[in-house]
């Protein structure tokens, strides 16, 4: 069943033609994100222009009952833009413009559809910069960075997307422009911005976005160590948080993915024989990186770090973090598809946890590669597989609910920067009670009580519907 | 004390107690004022006389603390001042840095969104609160966020709650984000006979390189000082000492008192006002031009000002309507009863 021809008529007078794409050729690229083994082809696709458009287009939805998944640049991981049957998909590629770049203030005020990357290059040449880096920057979106909270090596220091986001203009499911885009020091009112970022496109969807920017930091300085097991690694990383260093980013990679890298065109010169790589950001002015440092290089030789390299130049640096930047586009040669796994641990627990997460998926027969953002206790054990293989995706899959079991039960959770969408959707009861979720259901509900927006993502279903019969009984 | 502005003080020693009473108000159908020490009450608050007090203030203790994880969990009644001995015997930084912090418990201080000074290198409060435990107005215990410095499973509640004046629910534990604990710590001072000029010598700070903990700027009488703490490894203090006295000369470390006295200044402020940093200079001029704001302190580089003096700006404008009908929303899903107020 389609969706009503007079809707969409309506909708292209709103939109005009480019901004509504009916044809099947148009709508396949819009299928899936990056959690590629569910798919589903959405019944429309809108790609608004702006604010007003978006509202237009809500209101038009809103009125016909039609559910929607919004959607930036469709990086996402965990299936948060994956479309549902009979519902519209709307994206934010047609939004692009940063509107204003205030440099005194230090903010910047965009459109949801700018990408990451390119929000960082607008502001660079005012002396800014802004700090969340998805390892996906080249092609995410800020609006898609406040859906799912997203976060990145250097939000070690600098803390997730909703610690950078001081103001949003959000089409609320009806059709309403809420604006919140001036930015303030606390909120006025409660904190409707601090509850939006992270929401995963089921309270309305985010059509502009004010970001704080950051001063560019005096000397960046890149390290790059290896150790002979990845447990060394690992326990550096804990000792360095014991000892409160302060570096902006600690990423580790394992063996698999340094001979992903190593022999891919993305090679970094890793020196083979290492078991773990470990990079490390200091950031600040000369002194604070010095002492800083000096901080630091004891810890690390403590634990065998051996082949230490700095670098302060761009071009050196960025040689250092190709391995890291490229390690999921390296992990292609592997196998064809890549479930990259997003979790969270005590980091005191970082070691046994990594360990135990391997020793699952050898006991599968997966092949597992870890780069992961070992400061924040962020681990991605990624497993290289073939989606075409149903028996291997069932095992990826098992192992996947395994590893996050572990990494509950050692006082973890189920998420540091991708999300929970569809994939980690049956795990929400593992964290939460029936009255942990239904207390977030019942805020989904003030925003969205037709539970239009993005359904079947976040909350589980049942959690919503019994929170629904409790209000029917007892109104 | 049994009762704060004619109703009655309850204060619950178990969280069984409170979740009992909770339920025993929503039967009773009282209305219930959330506090820990209550004193950061709103000034135009009003009670009924069956109206409930209810303070947590009973409900003290640490539930977890792992210093190697660089987090803490308190029951939300845990005094300030308390948490802050322990976490700093243990080398951590505890943010917001407030005044008198014995008579702040750590769920009012999350209630009222307080952010202290710090926040200026370690930011806002709303950043720090990484997950809660919550009463709601049955009685029910619910939790949202976690233990942990990263974590994006569920809505963010935590940021929902902190500010909220306890509207939506009587917060009972929490966990907050701690920091290192910079190994030297140093204030140093100058003043100048112009509100201005110091707060432009707050701006040449962030001009240069330098990262104070904090910047304040104050008003006592007709002496304007400018107060800056500069605090991390001993070499990075160092330089930006040097740094700080190349912008004036005349920065010096200040006399014992002097930070207790700007403290007090702290308390002692009634109302805040905040704007763009763009607009500090404009927005400090009109609050000097009124005889009636008292004594000043400046914030220059988050761009507040708050005063002692019983001067109120013009009508503080309401909710735009959308955010406004949100909020309401928000309210009747968590206390359709609208048993709690915002204290």
């Amino acid at each position: 069943m389609g969706l009503d021809a007079g809707l969409i008529e309506a909708l292209r007078r709103e939109l005009g033609p480019e901004g509504v794409l009916d044809r099947q050729a148009q709508r396949v690229p819009y299928e899936c994100d990056g959690l590629a083994f569910v798919r589903q082809l959405p019944e429309l696709v809108l790609l608004p222009r702006d604010t007003d458009q978006t509202a237009r287009a809500m209101r038009l939805l809103h009125e016909a009952h039609v559910p929607i998944v919004p959607r930036g640049a469709g990086t996402g991981l965990s299936g948060g833009a994956t479309p549902i049957p009979q519902g519209v998909t709307i994206g934010t590629a047609r939004m692009r413009a940063v509107l204003e770049i205030h440099s005194v203030d230090r903010y910047a005020r965009v459109q949801a559809g700018v990408v990451n990357a390119d929000l960082g290059h607008a502001c660079e040449r005012h002396g800014l910069f802004y700090a969340p880096d998805p390892s996906s920057q080249k092609a995410c979106t800020i609006g898609g960075n406040v859906g799912e909270n997203s976060g990145g090596p250097h939000c070690f220091r600098y803390g997730n997307t909703s610690q950078h986001v001081l103001g949003l203009v959000i089409v609320t499911p009806q059709g309403e422009v809420l604006d919140l885009s001036e930015p303030q020091v606390d909120p006025k009112g409660l904190d409707l911005i601090g509850l939006f970022t992270g929401s995963e496109g089921l309270l309305g969807i985010a059509t502009e976005v004010t970001v704080r920017l950051l001063p560019l930091p005096a000397v960046v300085e890149t390290w790059v160590v290896m150790f002979r097991s990845l447990d060394d690694a690992c326990d550096a990383t804990s000792d360095l948080i014991a000892a409160h260093a302060e570096p902006s980013a600690i990423e580790i990679l394992d063996k698999l993915t340094i001979e992903a890298v190593e022999s891919s065109v993305l090679r970094a010169g890793y020196p083979q024989e290492a078991e773990a790589v470990m990079l490390l950001e200091l950031e600040g002015t000369e002194a604070f990186v010095e002492a800083h440092g000096a901080l630091i290089e004891p810890i690390l030789k403590a634990r065998a770090g051996f082949g230490l390299r700095r670098a302060r130049e761009a071009a050196d640096r960025a040689r250092l973090w190709a391995g890291r930047k490229g390690a999921y586009g390296a992990m292609g040669r592997i196998a064809p598809d890549l479930y990259v796994c997003d979790a969270v641990v005590p980091r005191r627990h970082l070691r046994q946890l990594v360990r135990k997460t391997t020793e699952i998926c050898a006991a599968k027969g997966l092949r597992i590669a870890n780069v992961f953002h070992a400061g924040d206790g962020n681990l991605h054990p990624n497993i290289s597989y073939d989606r075409r293989n149903a028996d291997e995706l069932r095992r990826v899959l098992e192992a996947g609910d395994e590893m996050m079991r572990v990494c509950l039960e050692a006082g973890g959770s189920l998420s540091g920067e991708h999300g929970i969408g569809l994939e980690k959707l049956s795990a929400m009861p593992w964290l939460f009670s029936p009255e942990d979720l239904a207390v977030m259901c019942r805020v989904r509900e003030a925003w969205d009580p037709e539970q239009r927006m993005n359904p079947g993502k976040l909350l589980p279903l049942r959690a919503c519907m019994e929170t629904r019969m409790r209000a029917v009984e007892k109104p | 004390m049994s009762e704060i502005l004619g109703a009655r003080l309850l204060q619950p020693e178990s969280v069984e107690e409170l979740t009992a009473l909770l339920k025993q108000a929503g039967a009773e159908k009282r209305r219930v004022l959330a506090v820990g020490l209550a004193s950061s009450l709103r000034s135009d608050l009003q009670l009924e006389p069956r109206d409930w007090v209810i303070s947590t203030r009973k409900l003290a203790g640490i539930v977890e603390y792992e210093p190697a994880e660089g987090v803490i969990t308190a029951l939300a009644g845990t005094c300030m001042s308390q948490l802050r001995s322990l976490t700093e015997s243990r080398g951590h930084r505890l943010t917001p840095q407030l005044p008198s912090e014995e008579r702040r418990t750590l769920g009012g201080v999350i209630a009222c969104g307080r952010s202290g000074p710090d926040r200026l290198r370690y930011g806002p409060l709303r950043n720090h609160v990484l997950g809660l435990q919550v009463a709601d107005a049955e009685g029910r215990l619910t939790k949202s966020g976690g233990r942990l410095v990263k974590n994006v499973t569920g809505y963010d509640l935590p940021r929902l709650h902190t500010g909220a004046r306890g509207q939506l629910g009587i917060l009972v534990t929490a966990s907050l984000r701690l920091f290192p604990l910079p190994p030297v710590r140093t204030l140093w001072t100058t003043s100048t006979h112009d509100g201005q000029q110091a707060c432009a010598l707050a701006a040449g700070l962030q001009a240069s390189r330098i990262e104070p903990s904090f910047v304040s700027v104050s008003r006592m009488g007709r002496d304007w000082s400018v107060l800056v703490a500069i605090e991390g490894l001993p070499a990075v203090v160092e330089d930006e000492v040097r740094a700080l006295r190349r912008i004036s000369a005349t920065f010096e470390q200040p006399e014992p008192g002097i930070a207790a006295q700007w403290m007090e200044l702290r308390s002692a402020v009634k109302r805040t006002l905040s704007c763009r940093p763009s607009q500090l200079l404009e927005t400090l001029a009109e609050l000097c031009a009124r005889p009636d704001s008292g004594e000043l302190l400046v914030e220059p580089l988050i761009a507040t000002c708050s005063w002692t003096g019983p001067w109120q700006p013009s009508a503080i404008a309401a909710l735009p309507r959308v955010q406004a009908a949100i909020e309401d929303k928000l309210r009747r899903a968590l206390d359709p009863h609208a048993t709690f107020l915002g204290g």
